[in-house]
């Protein structure tokens, strides 16, 4: 498993926008109150939910969007303390959380805007205590957060939560650099669709269409 | 919580050094175990040492999913699936992820309460458990001594419908209804689809398993929003329309989500499905396309009708006894008494239906000087009223729609699939007899590949649990109790209803036309409420009773969408003074003087509902394999009315009822000749061309809230971060000309009530139409509720809430953001 180059494949067919995955990245991660890393997009109208068109010609289409663990990152070039990493083994892009200092260039550079979340207060959790995973890691006041690919359940050999509780079965994860990996042979045999691939950052998140 | 706590006595710099990418080096740093990757990773990880894991299922009617519950220092920290999958084959949804919100949740009802105030004021006084259980009996006491048993009155709904749960007229409490011989108030709620379809199949009609639906050549969804409402069975058909073996057809006024994915969309008229369903029929039969092997095999289609009575010719209208009266030389005659009559093409003449060779699917004839058609020709008659264009004008889809349905209607296997919007109107019944017709005449039913109905599953369990005296509840309608609370009468009787007791239900919220439910509410003199929040029931109690959570009970799922029975083991302790449905209805019954009844365990009493229900002596399914295996199949073929066999009197379907009767009887007045062939009556008042559309021009229906189920645990702070408040859908067009502007606050009304809710523009929504998402509790609004503005009109045979028969208006709500 050394040296993977892991991303992830989003069959916009089958999500239906039912918003497991977000809860499900939130609860696993103990995500601050007001803090969702995982947003279900709705591609159609301007509001969540609505399609685009008119009544009858219409379409609708969810998109979720996490961090896309970019293979060429700006955040990891601006970031000026090197708190913002690619991860040469998953490929992930991590956060070290004791480095950063909370200047927010990364979410400037960053083209996926609402992908990462600052926590300008002490973070707080409405339930009262902490819920998730006991190795998901902590949350810092002043400091940047996003998706983490759930590294810490990749470091026990499971796969990211958004993947496994997905009800559509609709979100892939795999190895890209291993061509007989579930994910490698749905990127090849299906037609798909990147995020803002003109940005250049090389996102490693592919949305079948 | 604040950032510098430990979770796993990890500190900041150990993590950064577990952190740091070294492959191959373990690192093992105080009570957590945290490694780097390792070139041999692949075990899965136990549970950490302070943590302890157990089975545990959803008690909605949604679709029960199991999961685990994950508990450390005593509290729930997780709900994840099962490792490896859930034999069900489904994946709990965000609301079963965040289910433990209800058990935390800071607003929860810890105490025994008692009004302090005014009903509905929200002053409440804590009290003891004692004396809350003492006021209660003695109250109800002296109300069946001067007033019966019958005084007392239970509402029961969906909140928690595993074996000991109070759902579905279930558990502990409900066997103390019916031991007291109490009022059950029936909720009246997506009843119409069953009580239709029992016309036809004799019982209400489902679907075949979510991992069949591969088989079908095409699934057809009436007014079913199938990928929000019941999502957890979406991947199987996605799966199957990825391999192209099936294609998905929707029939909706609105562009759901569904059919968003569907091959072909149809919307149609809201409350037009009968009249629809009626057309496509009449073009399948003119166009001799309809199954007529089915029909005269599977069916009562060549039964002879008598014109006279309209009632089925059978043996005794001839002069012809059964074999069971004895009568040895007559040929020909079946063995079920007084056989129907059918003619027989082969001998010309009439026979028994079971001996016939060739029975004639039609044909008008004199028998014995009576003059009969059959029952094919019955429908037929009813049928050809609906030509396509007239259906055009009655549905609003084109000629060219309805023909395309219809011709795929009459091919292939197909699933018809209905949800609970299209019964949710006057005609609801008509949808439902319709749609189950349908599936008789192009026989498309018991089969892998095809079936017709709506979705459950029930393990039934030992009904003996449920009267161990036994007497039993009396039933009245919900619908009927304003009538009754102002007549003092039901059914030609003195009916007085002096207290009510609710369990895991919301009628203010859920029920139809929430003001009438307040008047008839504020005439009964005593009203109890058992919750875990403050609904807007619990909001008008006299007395309130802190439940447990399902997480907090060990108990059984019975019902479901998969046919399986599991356990829900218990995750946590109750907190405070919380006490299960079962403990409740323990207290309750020793001061009512029938303790006897409820002396046992809770154990003992799951071994009662399960190891001796019929299916668990049957197949040796028992609360000890239970707590083993955790879930057991228990209907491995999963195909509904297999082989064309049905629960009627002659096992064959009826395209022709001869007895129709309510679904609730009280005596109401009834048309003797309607119901017995499908029939389109018009919406009660969500019709444009009706009186009411004169004044409020909209269709005010509803959808699912992802959110929630139902009112339950709308507390939940994680689901109020996706859905903030309620909204309302409108057609831009609607919107602009009456001056609404997008995301602003508007005021729904009808004569009824009305609700402040935000304006949302969606172009998916149908002109003319407005979709709210239920289950808003009026304290989330800025003003009424969505309940206020639904109906309790009750048509006198379906005896069922109309939810989606609503007509009202919108116009913008003056005071700005």
């Amino acid at each position: 498993m050394s040296g993977s180059r892991y991303g992830f494949a989003i069959d916009t067919i089958r999500c239906v926008g039912c918003h497991t995955c977000s809860i499900a990245c939130k609860i696993e991660n103990n995500l601050p109150d007001d803090v969702i890393w995982n947003r279900v997009l709705t591609n159609g109208g301007a509001s969540m939910d609505t399609a685009s068109g008119t009544f009858p010609n219409l379409s609708k289409e969810y998109v979720t969007v996490a961090c896309q663990h970019c293979e060429n990152p700006a955040c990891v070039k601006v970031c000026p303390v090197g708190a913002t990493f690619k991860d040469p083994d998953t490929g992930a892009v991590r956060q070290d959380y004791d480095k950063c200092i909370g200047c927010r260039m990364c979410i400037a550079a960053c083209p996926y805007t609402g992908v990462r979340s600052f926590n300008w207060d002490e973070p707080t959790h409405s339930i009262g205590f902490a819920v998730g995973d006991t190795d998901a890691p902590e949350h810092q006041k002043h400091t940047v957060e996003k998706c983490t690919m759930c590294w810490h359940r990749l470091a026990r050999g499971e796969e990211p939560t958004c993947v496994e509780a997905c009800l559509a079965k609709a979100r892939h994860w795999g190895d890209l650099d291993d061509p007989n990996s579930e994910i490698s042979k749905l990127i090849a045999s299906r037609e798909y669709k990147q995020l803002l691939p003109e940005e250049g950052t090389k996102p490693s998140v592919y949305y079948l269409v | 919580m604040s950032g510098s706590e430990k979770r796993s006595n990890l500190t900041r710099r150990g993590l950064l050094k577990a952190t740091g990418a070294t492959v191959g080096a373990a690192a093992l740093i105080g009570g957590g175990v945290l490694r780097a990757l390792g070139p041999d990773e692949g075990a899965f990880a136990e549970e950490p040492e302070d943590q302890t894991k157990c089975r545990v299922g959803c008690c909605w009617t949604c679709v029960y999913c199991q999961y685990e519950a994950h508990v450390r220092d005593g509290k729930i920290v997780k709900l994840s699936p099962i490792e490896g999958g859930s034999p069900r084959g489904s994946r709990m949804c965000l609301r079963g992820r965040s289910r433990m919100r209800a058990v935390y949740n800071p607003n929860r009802i810890l105490y025994p309460m008692k009004r302090a105030g005014e009903r509905g004021e929200g002053n409440w006084e804590r009290i003891s458990w004692d004396e809350a259980i003492s006021t209660i009996a003695s109250k109800w006491k002296s109300y069946r001594e001067e007033f019966g048993p019958r005084s007392i009155a239970y509402y029961w709904g969906s909140g928690n419908c595993a074996a000991l749960g109070s759902g579905n007229f279930g558990g502990l409490l409900g066997r103390l209804a019916n031991v007291l011989e109490m009022t059950m108030v029936d909720y009246c709620t997506d009843m119409a689809l069953g009580y239709g379809m029992a016309r036809v199949a004799g019982d209400g009609m489902f679907r075949n398993g979510a991992s069949l639906i591969g088989n079908a050549d095409k699934v057809v969804m009436w007014g079913c929003n199938f990928v929000d409402a019941w999502w957890q069975h979406w991947w199987p058909l996605a799966d199957a329309m990825e391999k192209g073996s099936t294609r998905l057809i929707v029939v909706d006024p609105n562009y759901s989500t569904t059919a968003s994915k569907a091959n072909m969309w149809v919307s149609n008229r809201p409350g037009s499905d009968p009249a629809l369903l009626l057309g496509i029929m009449n073009y399948i039969v003119e166009n001799d396309l309809h199954n007529k092997e089915f029909l005269l095999n599977h069916s009562n289609a060549s039964f002879l009708i008598r014109q006279d009575t309209k009632k089925i010719l059978r043996a005794s209208d001839l002069g012809i006894l059964s074999k069971e009266k004895g009568d040895s030389s007559v040929e020909n005659v079946s063995e079920i008494l007084d056989s129907p009559i059918v003619w027989d093409e082969q001998s010309q003449t009439t026979v028994a239906y079971d001996a016939a060779v060739s029975p004639a699917l039609s044909g008008e004839r004199l028998v014995h000087g009576i003059p009969v058609k059959t029952a094919f020709d019955m429908l037929c008659d009813e049928l050809g009223k609906y030509s396509l264009e007239r259906t055009s004008e009655l549905t609003e889809v084109s000629v060219d729609d309805i023909r395309k349905l219809a011709i795929e209607e009459s091919e292939g296997e197909i699933w018809n699939i209905a949800g609970y919007a299209s019964q949710a109107y006057d005609n609801g019944a008509e949808f439902g007899q319709a749609l189950a017709t349908l599936a008789i005449l192009t026989g498309t039913v018991g089969r892998a590949g095809s079936c017709v109905g709506g979705s459950w599953y029930s393990f039934n369990t030992n009904p003996a649990f449920m009267a161990p005296t036994g007497t039993f509840v009396n039933t009245v309608p919900v619908l009927s109790m304003t009538d009754i609370m102002d007549s003092g009468q039901y059914a030609g009787e003195d009916y007085p209803i002096k207290s009510l007791f609710v369990a895991a239900a919301n009628p203010m919220s859920s029920g139809g036309s929430s003001n009438e439910i307040l008047e008839w509410w504020n005439k009964i003199d005593f009203i109890v409420v058992s919750d875990l929040q403050y609904s807007d029931s619990v909001k008008y109690a006299d007395i309130v009773l802190p439940c447990a959570h399902a997480l907090e009970v060990e108990d059984v799922l019975k019902g479901s969408y998969y046919p399986y029975v599991g356990i829900t083991e218990k995750a946590v302790e109750s907190p405070a003074e919380a006490k299960s449905d079962s403990d409740i209805a323990r207290l309750i019954s020793v001061e009512m003087g029938v303790g006897e009844y409820f002396e046992k365990t809770d154990e003992e009493y799951l071994r009662e509902l399960v190891d001796e229900s019929e299916l668990g002596l049957e197949r040796g399914i028992t609360l000890d394999r239970l707590r083993v295996e955790k879930d057991i199949c228990y209907d491995e073929t999963d195909i509904k009315f297999y082989g064309g066999v049905f629960p009627t009197e002659t096992g064959r379907a009826n395209i022709y009822c001869e007895t129709v009767v309510p679904r609730i009887d009280w005596g109401q007045e009834l048309d003797p000749d309607f119901g017995h062939v499908p029939t389109f009556s018009l919406p009660n008042e969500a019709w444009p061309r009706g009186e009411v559309a004169k004044k409020y021009p909209f269709t005010l229906m509803s959808h699912r809230l992802r959110t929630r189920w139902h009112t339950g645990e709308f507390e939940n702070e994680w689901m109020r971060e996706i859905a903030p408040e309620p909204i309302v859908k409108i057609n831009p067009s609607d919107a602009i000309a009456r001056s609404i502007e997008d995301n602003s606050y508007v005021e729904l009304f009808n004569e009824r009530g009305h609700a402040v809710v935000r304006a949302i523009y969606a172009d998916d929504i149908r002109p003319g139409v407005l979709i709210y998402p239920k289950g808003w509790q009026q304290c989330e609004f800025k003003e009424g509720g969505f309940s206020e503005m639904t109906s309790a009109h009750c048509n006198p045979f379906t005896v069922n809430t109309s939810f989606m028969d609503v007509a009202a208006d919108i116009r913008p709500w003056g005071q700005g953001e």
